[in-house]
């Protein structure tokens, strides 16, 4: 073989890598939106509310599994996304009545809501590329105390600075019904192929190479922190995307709902599906999610026939801790295994990468 | 006033480095210099501070005193990233291999670090992969290569750097007589193309074989520094190594 064709057909390898791995999350993942859906009214509301999830996770997997650094703060990101979106699509005559303090140019902000998404994605990129230079030279558990630390830090601003939101403990109401679960899959599947794409970068495989070993990555002249700042960015407009899809789908939005809740219940859906791979992210959103609907109602009771099923109020968050811990016990590396889920014909390695051995 | 247009001394120079860790001297200023086209044994026994001087030369520790020179750049304080890109490249005694990633990402993705297009990275890992016999395992995760082949991928992945001068450290431990030889093909053709090598190794037979000059380490100190032929016959080595009934012939 020449070496032109040798590098011609490697560097096809390269680029596409396992794209059935897209295509297969692209089918799973409308596949169980759709038939989810058409259980009725009150599962579509459901099914949009995880697919919000799943583009939430989709930005932690982002960075997390291509840095191995845990981070605690995207949902700093994903508010930061929601609250740029409530602020351009309620209706300017309406923030005057219910959010009186506002800034002037945000008060009459306007913009439709496919373009106040993107804005929210901007945003929150830029908030992560702003503290990044800082906390990407952090790593384990300074690193994951420092991102908590932004949180908490966004949410106190989002909660008592009435400049730019509604006064402390209100709401912001008013944002338009024009999201259904359609066009959150849209949305979705549109995160999928980005991160897809991404992991195809050179950033992104020059920080999982890092990832693997950082004392080797030195000496193949990879500056860990460049490449760790412009990943943390771009995971952080994908969940501000997360937080517009947030408050077009709740339409209400608080900063309380943004949160450490939302923090945990994201990481839970990423660690039960395994950080390492795409796949992961993408499969333990579907099945947290499932197990979550499945308890939320059979807390409200469930009627089979004559039989009504029903487990107290208060259970479901236990049961759920439960199954976490039960994963991380039995296998840390969750469902997928840090690898790529390629359905129905095989697995294939994450790209690159093995779990990391420290971080 | 510093004369831009003079051409630099192309060379890499440790300055009177020393080194010391919780008052425990590892290296005693030491002092030492190689060229491009040169193949630059440094030897001891152990503890003889040979890593923590390739540590420091390589910018992963920092002296307490002394200064690294790069081709007449004052390099002591740069980082080591910076470093790779900057013509210096290094191997680690205990591989550091991109272990789930294939010998040949191992490759390009440090072609990659020090700014090739994926094309040309890809291409060089070609080049790479031909000249250290790796196609057979080119594909292959580094965590399920034998010994001999970690090592050769460890010399080929910082050649992906296209540096001026590269550091191996250890790189024949575990290598047996066949492939100990191929190796020193392998060291020899480095020196062919220009490249300045640092050599350290525990394989006295090695480095006599193929280096033009030694520089022996005892105790973090210089003990002696000259040619083969001259190390050969230092009743000093033979006593540093072996005892004063010895012999360096393995």
């Amino acid at each position: 073989m020449s070496t032109a064709s040798a590098v011609d057909k490697s560097s096809l390898r390269w680029r596409l890598g396992p794209i059935w791995s897209l295509v297969s999350l692209l089918l799973i993942v409308t596949a169980a939106t759709f038939i989810t859906a058409s259980f009725g009214k009150s599962l579509q509301v459901q099914v949009q509310y995880a697919l919000v999830s799943l583009v939430i996770v989709v930005a932690l997997q982002i960075f997390i599994g291509t840095s191995g650094v845990l981070s605690f703060g995207h949902v700093a990101f994903v508010a930061m996304g929601a609250w740029t979106v409530g602020l351009l699509t309620i209706d300017p005559m309406l923030k005057e009545n219910l959010l009186p303090d506002l800034f002037p140019f945000l008060m009459h902000a306007q913009a439709p809501w496919v373009l106040a998404i993107f804005i929210g994605a901007v945003v929150g990129g830029l908030l992560a590329l702003i503290v990044a230079p800082v906390l990407m030279r952090l790593n384990g558990l300074q690193a994951g105390i420092a991102t908590f630390a932004l949180l908490g830090v966004v949410n106190l601003v989002l909660t008592y600075w009435s400049s730019i939101g509604p006064r402390s403990g209100q709401s912001m109401v008013g944002i338009p019904e024009v999201l259904d679960y359609k066009l959150a899959l849209v949305f979705a599947l549109g995160a999928i192929i980005f991160a897809w794409l991404f992991q195809r970068t050179r950033p992104s495989r020059l920080l999982r190479a890092a990832r693997e070993d950082g004392i080797a990555a030195a000496a193949s002249g990879i500056n860990i922190v460049t490449q760790r700042v412009i990943v943390f960015a771009v995971s952080g407009a994908v969940a501000g995307v997360a937080g517009g899809l947030f408050a077009l789908t709740n339409r209400v939005v608080q900063s309380s709902q943004l949160y450490i809740d939302l923090t945990f219940l994201t990481l839970a859906m990423l660690v039960l599906g395994g950080t390492l791979s795409l796949s992961g992210a993408v499969i333990g959103t579907l099945v947290f999610s499932a197990i979550d609907v499945f308890l939320t109602n059979l807390q409200a009771g469930i009627d089979i026939g004559s039989l009504s099923l029903s487990i107290p109020q208060g259970t479901r968050p236990i049961i759920l801790g439960l199954i976490l811990v039960l994963m991380l016990i039995f296998r840390s590396t969750g469902l997928t295994g840090g690898r790529e889920f390629v359905w129905p014909f095989r697995t294939v390695r994450p790209l690159p990468g093995n779990p990391p051995t420290n971080e | 006033m510093i004369d831009s247009t003079a051409p630099r001394p192309r060379a890499l120079r440790v300055a009177g480095v020393s080194r010391a860790f919780a008052g425990v001297k590892a290296l005693t200023d030491v002092s030492l210099q190689f060229v491009p086209g040169q193949v630059f044994g440094l030897i001891g026994p152990n503890g003889a501070g040979k890593s923590t001087l390739v540590n420091i030369i390589s910018g992963y520790d920092l002296p307490d005193s002394g200064t690294i020179e790069l081709d007449g750049r004052d390099i002591t304080r740069t980082k080591p990233y910076v470093r790779s890109r900057g013509a210096l490249a290094r191997t680690f005694q205990h591989g550091h291999l991109f272990n789930g990633l294939t010998v040949r990402e191992n490759i390009v993705v440090t072609a990659m670090g020090v700014g090739k297009s994926r094309k040309l990275a890809l291409a060089r890992a070609d080049e790479l992969i031909a000249d250290f016999g790796l196609e057979s395992r080119a594909d292959q995760p580094c965590s399920a290569l034998p010994h001999g082949f970690e090592r050769r991928v460890g010399v080929a992945r910082a050649l992906a750097t296209d540096p001026a001068y590269i550091l191996l450290d250890e790189p024949a431990a575990g290598l047996n007589e066949g492939e100990i030889g191929e190796f020193a093909a392998n060291i020899r053709s480095l020196r062919d193309r220009g490249l300045g090598v640092l050599l350290i190794d525990h394989n006295v037979k090695l480095i006599l074989e193929v280096c033009d000059r030694i520089h022996v380490l005892v105790e973090g100190k210089t003990l002696l520094e000259g040619t083969p032929a001259e190390v050969r016959g230092s009743e000093a080595l033979v006593e540093a190594y072996l005892g004063r009934s010895g012999s360096v012939h393995r």
